[in-house]
């Protein structure tokens, strides 16, 4: 692994030189929020905010895609594939715990039973800059849930913020291959020793808030306790949890058009929705909140695991801020593990 | 420090509370408890006496608890209720979908709900703590103090609100609170001076953000629709993504069925994960249904929605 750094005030040459071969999509302003988004100018990136509203999940995964367009005449019916085109991108500024959770989309989406060639289509042509993050907020949780503040697994290159430069370690071929061109500097004792220091107090700030060892055992006994009829209480049934989620990457298939012509696009999905689970003959197998909020916790934290081998939360607390009763997944964890 | 209004306010909903459980009244009271982060206090179901002194009252319980009441199926409930909230009741008996009888109302006289994520914004780092007078709200985090004047960081619905004060309630747990807004609807107005293209570009550009989660439909009191236009599939009558067909499509149908309904008290608004503007369009029909019928939703329970009605001898229906 190389590690060089790149002084401030010539980071953003190097986002100009990406934005002339690449897309990139960086924390950005939208409306009064950051979130990620695609960049026209280096200046738009947003570096000191890890409450992004949303994670760069929709550049691997839109909310709504075109798969394929249909045609039908008298005689023939013509399919044309959507057009995703051939360019590349970069998802820049990417904290560890939204890198760790396209770690997860890639274990869901690239099997070999399935590889799902829309989302592959994409994710072949993506560099990942991740950032590790030096003050973490008091809702982030990613120590949790086995991730952490400067976690590098997953990033093509990682940038940490020293003060006068940033740290930038090279983790793969791809993420070298952006750096061509750039005015790199060598990387002293002082400026690892720097890096260390955030990294140990980023860790201080991020004591783990619920112990997850063991849960998904005490969640499987749980499947018809009670408590899930306390907690679901409150909660509105809403999407905020789950679409906001850079884990979540459930979808539906609808063919949108008339008999004779149209698309199929795929759109994100819920579990918290009711339609979610109903059936053509009217039936409904998780019929209210109580199934719904259940399912969600029961993915995250029990068959991610055994299916996927990894949890399906990496604590980035977008649920947690954003819900809007403030039913916090935290303390969900706390309960079932005190239950 | 002399106790403010709202915590003379929280002591009186927890005497209530207390004894309506103790009395068997009724079987549970929703209210407000502590949020688990500064900014935020949590709707609750309080079923027990021993847990009433986890209700609290404060400028953060923005939520329309009334939206639970549909929910109830019978069971006898307390409600914590806001001014726009006894609206939302009154307009759901209206409706038929909450009986009088089945509801204990404690009404709160409301001095507005304030906006955390503007708190949020203008706090020079992340908010640690909060605490708040009957004027001001401050915030703390590492570094910083700093005071605002809670009438500068009101929700927008809250700002221009002119019904404060409970129009129903069982329980009345405080002094009737002064109206600081007087006209509900100027920024309705504002928003009409503009040219048709610059409402359609805030439309358009409002509605792009939004990512279909339906937090605006479900904490919506007036939203119990058993199936929602836009989860009907059989056949569909919106485009399903997030392209501007089904957003536009989703935003106009929400508003049109919620005309004349709609009790401005901005919950919608609140619970939108996106910040998009959502009241100006229910409150532009609102002040329709104003002007064109006198009408207010929620005001009086025996009163309903023009929408609602329908005379054999209407004069729309004469003029033929």
């Amino acid at each position: 692994m190389t590690m060089k750094k790149v002084a401030k005030e010539n980071i953003d040459a190097f986002i100009s030189r990406l934005l002339k071969d690449y897309t990139v999509c960086a924390p950005a302003r939208v409306a009064e929020y950051v979130t990620f988004r695609q960049i026209t100018a280096p200046e738009e990136v947003v570096w000191d905010r890890l409450d992004t509203r949303q994670s760069p999940k929709a550049a691997l995964l839109p909310q709504t895609e075109v798969l394929f367009e249909y045609e039908r005449s008298a005689d023939s019916i013509v399919l044309r594939p959507s057009k995703n085109g051939e360019g590349k991108q970069v998802l820049f500024a990417v904290r560890p715990c939204d890198v760790q959770a396209i770690g997860v989309l890639d274990l869901v989406f690239d099997t070999p039973e399935h590889p799902d060639v829309y989302y592959l289509h994409r994710r072949e042509r993506t560099t990942i800059v991740g950032l590790g993050c030096n003050r973490p907020l008091s809702t982030c949780f990613c120590t949790s849930v086995g991730g952490g503040p400067f976690r590098k697994e997953g990033s093509d290159l990682f940038l940490t913020d020293i003060g006068e430069a940033y740290l930038v370690e090279v983790l793969t071929p791809k993420g070298e291959g952006l750096l061509a061109g750039t005015d790199l500097a060598e990387v002293d004792e002082s400026d690892v020793a720097a890096a260390r220091e955030m990294e140990e107090a980023a860790l201080a700030r991020l004591a783990p808030v619920v112990e997850i060892e063991g849960i998904q055992q005490r969640l499987e006994a749980m499947i018809d306790a009670p408590f899930w009829e306390e907690v679901q209480a409150t909660c509105l049934g809403c999407g905020v949890c789950t679409l906001l989620c850079p884990v979540c990457s459930c979808f539906d298939i609808v063919d949108e058009g008339t008999m004779s012509c149209g698309v199929r696009v795929r759109n994100w999905d819920t579990c918290q929705f009711c339609v979610y689970t109903l059936e053509a003959s009217g039936h409904n197998p998780r019929p209210s909140i109580r199934e719904r909020m259940r399912q969600r916790v029961m993915h995250k934290f029990d068959y991610y695991l055994v299916n996927e081998g990894m949890l399906g939360c990496v604590g980035c607390g977008r649920c947690v801020r954003l819900c809007p009763v403030n039913l916090d997944i935290r303390e969900l964890l706390i309960e079932i593990q005190a239950a | 420090m002399a106790e403010s209004t709202e915590q003379r306010i929280q002591e009186r909903i927890r005497q209530e509370a207390q004894w309506l459980l103790k009395s068997g009244d009724v079987e549970l009271v929703i209210g407000f408890e502590r949020g688990t982060l500064p900014l935020r206090a949590a709707p609750v179901f309080i079923r027990d006496v021993a847990d009433v002194e986890r209700l609290i009252w404060g400028p953060f319980c923005e939520n329309s608890l009334a939206r639970y009441l549909v929910g109830l199926k019978g069971r006898k409930a307390a409600i914590v209720a806001k001014g726009c909230d006894t609206r939302a009741i009154v307009a759901l008996m209206v409706e038929h979908q909450v009986e009088r009888e089945q509801v204990v109302i404690i009404g709160v006289p409301c001095r507005g709900m304030v906006d955390w994520r503007v708190v949020a914004r203008r706090a020079p780092g992340e908010v640690l703590a909060a605490r708040w007078t009957d004027e001001t709200i401050t915030v703390e985090g590492e570094g910083f103090t700093k005071r605002l004047r809670r009438q500068e960081v009101l929700y927008p619905s809250c700002a221009a609100c002119t019904h404060p004060n409970p129009v129903i309630h069982d329980a009345l747990v405080g002094e009737s609170v002064a109206v600081w807004s007087d006209d509900a609807y100027a920024q309705i107005a504002a928003f009409e001076e503009k040219s048709p293209a610059e409402r359609w570009a805030y439309f358009e550009a409002e509605t792009s953000r939004c990512i279909r989660c339906y937090a605006c439909r479900e904490a919506c009191p007036l939203c119990y629709c058993e199936e929602c236009f836009v989860d009907h599939t059989t056949p569909r009558w919106i485009e399903s993504g997030v392209t501007p067909g089904g957003l536009q499509g989703w935003h106009i149908g929400r508003a049109y069925h919620l005309a004349g309904r709609c009790v401005s008290c901005g919950a919608c608004q609140r619970a939108c994960p996106m910040e998009i503007d959502l009241v100006y369009l229910t409150g532009k029909l609102n002040k329709d249904v104003q002007e064109l019928y006198g009408f207010e939703a929620g005001m009086s329970p025996e009163e309903l929605p023009p929408l609602a009605t329908f005379a054999p001898d209407d004069r729309e229906l004469l003029r033929k």
